[in-house]
C-alpha cells in the first residue's frame, strides 16, 4: 500500500516538474530565412533562400583538418541524389574570398558555394566546421551532423525524407 | 488496476487545477494541434526506428498545458505528451514527453511539434534537429 502511494506521489511530482519545464522554455522549429551571401562563382551578392527542395547546407573551410570525411560524403550524396532533387550548398566559414575560391576550384564539386557571413552564422546558431544541416522541403532544419560517426544517419535521413 | 487509479488521480487533479480557466489561445491550439485518439505510428527519421502507440485521452487541460495519455509505447505502463501553445506560432508548440517503464521515469523536455499534411513532426532539443520523428495516424 505504501509502495502504491509512493508511486502515485512520484508520478504526480514528475508530471508537475515536467509541466513547469514546459512553461519555462520556448522551443521552436528553425526555419531557413533568406540571407544575402557572396557567391564564390561570380563574386556577386546573391540571395540564398529555401526553394522547396530538400537541402544540405555544409559549413566548412579550407583550413579545416577534420572536414575531409564530411566533404567526401557530401560529394557522394550530391552524385547520388542530385537527380532526385537534393540541393547541396557549401558555406565557407571564416575564410578570405580568394582562398575559398581557390579551394572550391581545387575540390571540384558544389553547384552553389558562398562565403559565410555573420547573418547566416547567427541563423544556424553558430556552427563550427564541419557541420552539415538538412533542411526539409518545407524549409525547416531537421538534421544536424557534426561528427563523422553520424554520417551514416545522414544518408538514412535523406532517403526517408525523400520518400515522405 | 494500479495504473488506472494513477491515471484517475491525474485526471482529477488536473481537471481541478484547470477549472474555470478559459483561454482563447488554447482553443486555437486545440483546433490546430489536436492529437486524435487512436493508433499512431511514430517513425524516427535519423535512426529509421518505428513504433506504434495508442492515444487514449485526447486532452486534460492544466493551465494551458494539454496532456495526452499514450498506451502501448515501448512496454511503458504510463506515458503521455505534454503540449503547450507556442507564443510565436500556433503550429509550433513546446512539448514534453513523460514515460514510466518498469518503475523508472523517463522525461524529455524541450521538444517541438508542428502539423503538416503528411503528419505531425516531432523534433528534439531547442533547435529541433537532434532527432526528427514523423507521427502518422493509423486507420
Amino acid at each position: 500500500m505504501v509502495t502504491i502511494m509512493l508511486s502515485k506521489i512520484i508520478l504526480l511530482l514528475a508530471l508537475f516538474a515536467t509541466s513547469s519545464l514546459v512553461q519555462a522554455q520556448e522551443s521552436e522549429w528553425l526555419k531557413l530565412e533568406p540571407v544575402s551571401l557572396t557567391s564564390l562563382y561570380n563574386g556577386q551578392i546573391t540571395k540564398f533562400e529555401h526553394d522547396g527542395r530538400l537541402t544540405l547546407v555544409y559549413f566548412f573551410a579550407s583550413w579545416c583538418d577534420t572536414c575531409y570525411s564530411h566533404t567526401q560524403i557530401l560529394k557522394y550524396l550530391e552524385q547520388k541524389y542530385a537527380k532526385l532533387g537534393l540541393r547541396v550548398v557549401l558555406i565557407y566559414l571564416h575564410e578570405p574570398y580568394a582562398e575559398a575560391k581557390r579551394h572550391l576550384e581545387k575540390m571540384g564539386f558544389g553547384r552553389e558555394a558562398f562565403l559565410g557571413n555573420d547573418e547566416i552564422i547567427t541563423n544556424f546558431r553558430n556552427p563550427i566546421a564541419p557541420a552539415i544541416f538538412l533542411i526539409d522541403r518545407k524549409g525547416y532544419l531537421t538534421g544536424r551532423f557534426t561528427e563523422a560517426a553520424q554520417l551514416n544517419d545522414l544518408s538514412q535521413l535523406i532517403t526517408l525524407s525523400m520518400s515522405i | 488496476m494500479q495504473n488506472k487509479c494513477t491515471l484517475l488521480i491525474f485526471i482529477l487533479i488536473l481537471s481541478g487545477c484547470s477549472k474555470n480557466k478559459k483561454d482563447e489561445s488554447n482553443d486555437l491550439l486545440h483546433s490546430q494541434m489536436k492529437i486524435p485518439k487512436g493508433k499512431w505510428d511514430i517513425h524516427e527519421l535519423k535512426s529509421g526506428t518505428k513504433n506504434e502507440f495508442n492515444v487514449t485521452t485526447e486532452t486534460i487541460n492544466h493551465d494551458g498545458i494539454l496532456f495526452y495519455k499514450v498506451e502501448g509505447y515501448a512496454d511503458s505502463d504510463v506515458a503521455g505528451f505534454l503540449i503547450q501553445e507556442s507564443k510565436k506560432s500556433p503550429v509550433n508548440a513546446a512539448i514534453s514527453w513523460l514515460m514510466r517503464k518498469q518503475g523508472e521515469f523517463d522525461t524529455e523536455s524541450n521538444l517541438v511539434i508542428r502539423a503538416e499534411d503528411e503528419g505531425l513532426y516531432l523534433g528534439t532539443d531547442t533547435n529541433a534537429i537532434e532527432e526528427t520523428a514523423l507521427l502518422r495516424k493509423l486507420n
